[in-house]
Order: structure tokens, then C-alpha cells, then sequence
């Protein structure tokens, strides 16, 4: 069994987190299809405010981190798939 | 009727309306600021967008100083607000706002210092703010607010927003105060009454703990069914709630019940529509039918053909019909019974599946289609379960279905947007061209996402594993495979695609998710259940003939 590489070089963690994120706001998308870089909201992936609270609790399940908004740095964070695993890395517990 | 109590921006302002986390600011501090912004303002109604209440508050009053009046819209598609922009000659004001629209950034309260305090008094006929709803033709409908309706009713809802001591009571919400719900509770009702609203982030169940812990008094949380479930899978910590009041969509029983166990706190949910504002409310978990706020009335008139209609009345309002067909229990009494016509709500927002399909049916493209909700099938099962997310069945030429999502999105709000276009050939329409309800729920059954088969794993003493593999025992793909089309329980034709991406080891518990493309065609994935890596896609693929 062999690992297929992604066409948009998803790292582990982002094909691992792109996993989670089309289960969270069933996205009916191939996970691997999702671009890094691409915009999850408006014209990229189109979600709206109510997917950031689904992929906020997937988030805090899937790796322990809980989200508030005090910085307004959220549009950052949730801006691209590459964003959010960004975020991620950088403040999983542990 | 009796005459509202006080026509005055703020009732008693020597009192705080709104506890930050920095502290509390008082009416007279808020009059001050809102005349200092009221300087600045030209003489415009305004879009008011900004999410944060203080900060809505102050563009609200100071709009009203100007005698002016807002628009509150829900639909921020921006074919929606450009039009409003030039139908009022309106500004636009709000966090992140579009580039097309005309807006000015509200400067920080120390910037908007004045000596002016006055707390002028409005007439009762005074139109504070338009409205907003998307009709079923899809066009917006304005409903107009008066201020003595909306003073009366702040008064109407305070005995079920502060049950034990107004002055003492902190709202906090998690709804944008440009909804109708939103203006009602957070923004009105601490402007009219002895209540404060807690200012500040409170979108993630974090940002409602953190604004809960640094704000005085009895809380009330003003929220909807999909916050409400957000903070109860966070298990959110809020301490010393008083209340929980749900609007917006109806709220599942079993919701209300984790709700009251984990807050302590008593759910209410509120009847009302951006017509009506918030008329009647009852506690979920009981069997108690609805009660009305004081001065509401209802009265009915003869059957449409649809079933009862009845007239919603309350003081200096317009009487609008309600949506819902509903049987009466004494005068101040209902029990809600069905919904009328195909009206849609998703996050609060509202339209119509007629207003979606128009703007369906007039994409380029498009040869015809319908918008239907998008259920799981754990969903499905549930009796009367409302749709979060919709999907649309399109019958087109054209190969490429992301031209007509782009096109589809300068005309829908982004909670409506399809999730997905299924291509059909045809849609099941009968004899005389229309699509029945019976024929569209099949249609949704046969399209169901995304079904969770029960868990298993393949034991080290499998037959096929022995001699593979030597002292790294690995489960073959054709094992799993073999497995998987077990669980889907229907012949496997063709395997249009498969793609292993992990490895699964011996009595690794493993889960299989699957969902139905139509022509016979499943899309399935396989992930692990447990360990570090649960969660992890381990192969998905498709089987199926395309039709």
C-alpha cells in the first residue's frame, strides 16, 4: 500500500485536517481536491459563518485547541486550509 | 391601549446598558458618544452591520439623533446590499465591509467625546428601522418599526428575558443584533428596560465563556439551536446562568434537555418573525403550549385552503398573518402545528425554496433544477427535521458545474448556497410539470450523505493474513475491500476509483463512510477509529456503473 501524493502537495497534517474539515461541514468534496492555499470562505470553498463553529468544535475535538475570537486574527486563521494547520502546529497543546 | 412607558432613547441612562470587559458604560456615557457620531454622520439612513453590540448600539442611537432610521438586513449577499445602498441612499457601515459598498468605520469611543447627553424622546410612530426579509419572490420586503412598537414590546419580553431582577440581569447573546431576534433582546431590551447587554466576542463557545466570566449580574444567553448545540458539544463552562432563550428555528427537544442539565438553567424558546418581532414563548422540554406576551392578541380568519390563518396584533404594530398554522387554548394560549408554505431557515436567515429555485432557474446554464435540503441519513430518521445545508438537483449541458457556483453566489446569501449540484438528466416532475413534494423527498432519500456503517475490524486470526507480511502484520487492501462492499450491501459492478492512503493493522477498529451519488454510484471512505491517527482517511474510492 502506498501513500498517492496529493495534486496540490497537501503536507500530512493538511490532508489529515482537510479529512476532518469535509466531515465537519459535509463538504461533498475529495478532502485531497481541496487547494491549501485556496479561500475556505466566499468565493473559494464557500462556507459561510456557521461552518467557522463546526470547524471551531473539530478543531478543540481533534487536537485540543479552543478557539476565541479576542484577537481578531480569525479571518487569518481560517483563511486557508494552509492557515488553519498553521494555527494548529503552533499552538497544539503539548 | 395602554400608552409605553418611556419614549426616551434610554430609559434611566444613569445606569449601565452594557458591561465590557473592561467595565460597564452608562446610558449618559452612551448618549455622549452616539452625539459625538451623530456629528460626524451625514444625514443618511444607514446598513447597520457591525456584529458587536455596543458598537451597533451606538450607529443605532446615533442614526436615530440624526433622524434618521437603519436597515437591518440578514442577507449579506451583496446584490442584496448594493441594492438596499441605492434604494435608501444609505450608508454602509460594519466590520469587514464589501469594496462595492459606500461605508465609514465607526472611529474608537475615546475618538467620539461630546458634552451633548440629551436623551430626546421619539414619537411613537417614529420609523426607526426598516426591516428586511426575502420574500417568496425572492425580492427583499421591508417591514417598517416603529419605535413605540418596539419600546412596548422590550417591556412585553422582560418578564421572560429578567425573571428575577431586570436591573441586576446581563444579556448575552450569540446572535447578530442585525437580526430581528438579535435587535429585540440584545440591543432594545437594554435600551428600554433596567436590563445590560454583555458587549464583546461571543461567537465560539470560548469567546462565551471568557465574556460570561468578565461580566456582572444573573446571565441571560440569548442564543439559537446551532450555538446552542456548539456550546454544549464544547462543554462549554458557564456558570450561574439564569436562562437560555432559543429563537431562530425550532429547537430539538433532546437539545433543550442536555442544555438544562449542563447550564442549569431553564431553555425558553421564543415564537416571533422579522414581521412580527418576538410574540409568545414557552420552556422546550415541557408539554406547555405557547404563551403570548402581554398585550399580543390573535384572532383567525376563515380557512385559505391551506388551513387557518391567524392575525397577529400588538400595540402601535402592524398586524401581520403568521406562517404557521396553529390551534388556539384559550385567548392567550397556542399549540404550534405545522408550517405553512416552503419556507426555509438556515442560521437564522430566511428565504424561500421558491426564491432559491427562481435564482436557480435563471442561472446561464441551466436547464432546470430545484434546491432540496442536504440530510444525512441519521437525519433522515429524525421526524420533521430541518435542513442546515441544502444541495441543489440541476439538469444542464454544461460540463462545468463551478462556473454556475460562482454565478449562483452573487445572488445567495452564503448560508443557502448548494453544498453540492447534483447533475441529473431529468427531475422527476409529474404531468403537469410539477415537482411534487413526495417526488423531491424520495429524490433527497436517494441522495442522502454520508452514512456511518457500524464499526469492526479484521482479526489477526483472519485466514488471508498468515505468511503476509512476517512480523509486521498488515491487512491486505483486497481484504478490506472485500469487507466494505459487505457493508454497502449492494453488487459491486465497477470500481471506478480506489486510492489507499494509510495502513491498517490487525483488530484496528476501523469505520466505513458512504454516500449515495444516484445512477447506482457510492463514494466511500474508510477511517481509522482509534489511536493516534483516528480519524485519518485510510482508502476511499467509488463504485457503481455511471448511468
Amino acid at each position: 500500500m502506498t501513500t498517492v501524493p496529493s495534486s496540490h502537495d497537501q503536507t500530512a497534517l493538511e490532508r489529515e485536517l482537510a479529512a476532518h474539515l469535509t466531515e465537519a461541514v459535509q463538504l461533498d468534496m475529495d478532502p485531497l481536491d481541496i487547494d491549501p492555499n485556496m479561500p475556505l470562505f466566499g468565493e473559494g470553498l464557500g462556507l459561510d459563518s456557521i461552518d467557522v463553529l463546526e470547524i471551531a468544535l473539530m478543531v478543540n475535538t481533534q487536537y485540543g485547541i479552543k478557539l476565541e475570537s479576542h484577537d481578531d486574527n480569525n479571518r487569518e486563521i481560517f483563511h486557508s486550509l494552509r492557515s488553519l494547520a498553521h494555527y494548529i502546529s503552533t499552538h497544539r497543546p503539548g | 391601549m395602554p400608552a409605553p412607558p418611556d419614549l426616551s432613547l434610554i430609559t434611566a441612562p444613569e445606569r449601565p446598558v452594557f458591561h465590557t470587559a473592561t467595565g460597564p458604560l452608562y446610558g449618559t456615557q452612551l448618549l455622549s458618544h452616539a452625539w459625538a457620531l451623530a456629528k460626524r454622520l451625514p444625514a443618511r439612513p444607514v446598513i447597520n452591520l457591525h456584529t458587536n453590540p455596543l458598537q451597533f448600539t451606538l450607529v443605532f442611537l446615533a442614526t436615530l439623533m440624526k433622524g434618521q432610521y437603519c436597515l437591518l438586513s440578514s442577507n449579506h449577499a451583496l446584490s442584496q446590499l448594493a441594492t438596499l445602498q441605492k434604494d435608501h441612499d444609505a450608508l454602509c457601515t460594519g466590520p469587514s465591509l464589501p469594496a462595492p459598498l459606500t461605508g465609514f468605520s465607526l472611529p474608537p469611543l475615546s475618538d467620539l467625546t461630546s458634552a451633548r447627553q440629551d436623551n430626546i424622546r421619539l414619537p411613537t410612530t417614529y420609523e426607526a428601522a426598516h426591516v428586511f426579509t426575502s420574500g417568496s419572490t425572492g425580492q427583499a420586503r421591508v417591514h417598517k418599526k416603529c419605535w413605540g412598537e418596539l419600546v412596548a414590546r422590550s417591556h412585553a419580553a422582560l418578564p421572560l428575558l429578567a425573571p428575577s431582577s431586570p436591573k441586576d440581569t446581563t444579556l448575552l447573546g450569540t446572535v447578530p443584533p442585525y437580526h430581528m431576534y438579535g435587535f429585540e433582546t440584545l440591543i432594545l431590551q437594554s435600551l428600554h428596560t433596567p436590563t445590560a447587554t454583555a458587549s464583546g466576542p461571543s461567537f465560539f463557545p470560548g469567546d462565551v465563556e471568557k465574556l460570561l466570566g468578565s461580566t456582572p449580574g444573573h446571565h441571560t444567553l440569548i442564543t439559537t439551536p446551532i450555538h446552542l448545540r456548539s456550546l454544549t458539544t464544547a462543554q462549554a463552562i458557564l456558570p450561574g446562568l439564569e436562562r437560555i432563550i432559543s429563537a431562530s428555528a425550532p429547537l430539538p427537544r433532546e437539545l433543550a434537555l442536555e442544555a438544562e442539565k449542563r447550564f442549569h438553567a431553564p431553555v425558553m424558546e421564543i415564537y416571533g418573525s422579522t414581521e412580527t418581532g418576538s410574540v409568545a414563548s414557552r420552556r422546550t422540554i415541557s408539554t406547555d403550549p405557547w404563551q403570548l406576551y402581554d398585550g399580543i392578541t390573535l384572532t383567525d380568519i376563515p380557512d385559505d385552503g391551506q388551513g387557518q390563518t391567524h392575525i397577529c396584533h400588538a400595540p402601535h404594530a402592524t398586524s401581520y398573518p403568521l406562517n404557521d398554522i396553529i390551534t388556539m387554548e384559550g385567548p392567550r394560549h397556542f399549540h404550534l402545528i405545522d408550517r405553512k408554505g416552503d419556507l426555509l431557515k438556515i442560521a437564522g436567515k430566511r428565504t424561500s425554496y421558491g426564491a432559491l429555485n427562481k435564482a436557480l432557474l435563471q442561472t446561464k446554464g441551466i436547464i432546470d433544477g430545484c434546491f432540496a435540503p442536504l440530510f444525512s441519513e441519521e437525519e433522515l430518521k429524525e421526524v420533521g427535521a430541518e435542513p442546515t445545508r441544502l444541495q441543489a438537483f440541476i439538469v444542464t449541458g454544461a460540463d462545468e458545474t463551478t462556473t454556475i457556483m460562482r454565478a449562483l453566489r452573487q445572488h445567495i446569501d452564503p448560508a443557502f448556497m448548494p453544498r453540492r449540484l447534483v447533475r441529473l438528466p431529468g427531475l422527476p416532475r409529474n404531468p403537469v410539470g410539477k415537482l411534487t413534494r413526495q417526488a423531491l423527498e424520495t429524490l433527497v432519500r436517494d441522495y442522502a450523505e454520508k452514512r456511518s456503517h457500524p464499526p469492526f475490524s479484521i482479526p489477526a486470526g483472519h485466514p488471508a493474513l498468515p505468511g503476509h507480511f512476517p512480523g509486521d502484520p498488515t491487512v491486505p487492501g483486497i481484504i478490506l475491500l472485500e469487507r466494505i462492499f459487505a457493508l454497502l450491501g449492494v453488487p459491486v459492478r465497477t470500481i471506478s476509483s480506489v486510492k489507499f492512503l494509510s495502513i491498517v493493522r490487525p483488530d484496528e477498529p476501523l469505520q466505513l463512510l458512504s454516500s449515495a451519488l444516484g445512477g447506482g454510484q457510492i463514494r466511500f471512505s474508510l477511517h481509522h477509529l482509534s489511536g493516534p491517527l483516528k480519524g485519518t482517511v485510510i482508502l476511499r474510492g467509488q463504485i457503481g456503473s455511471p448511468s
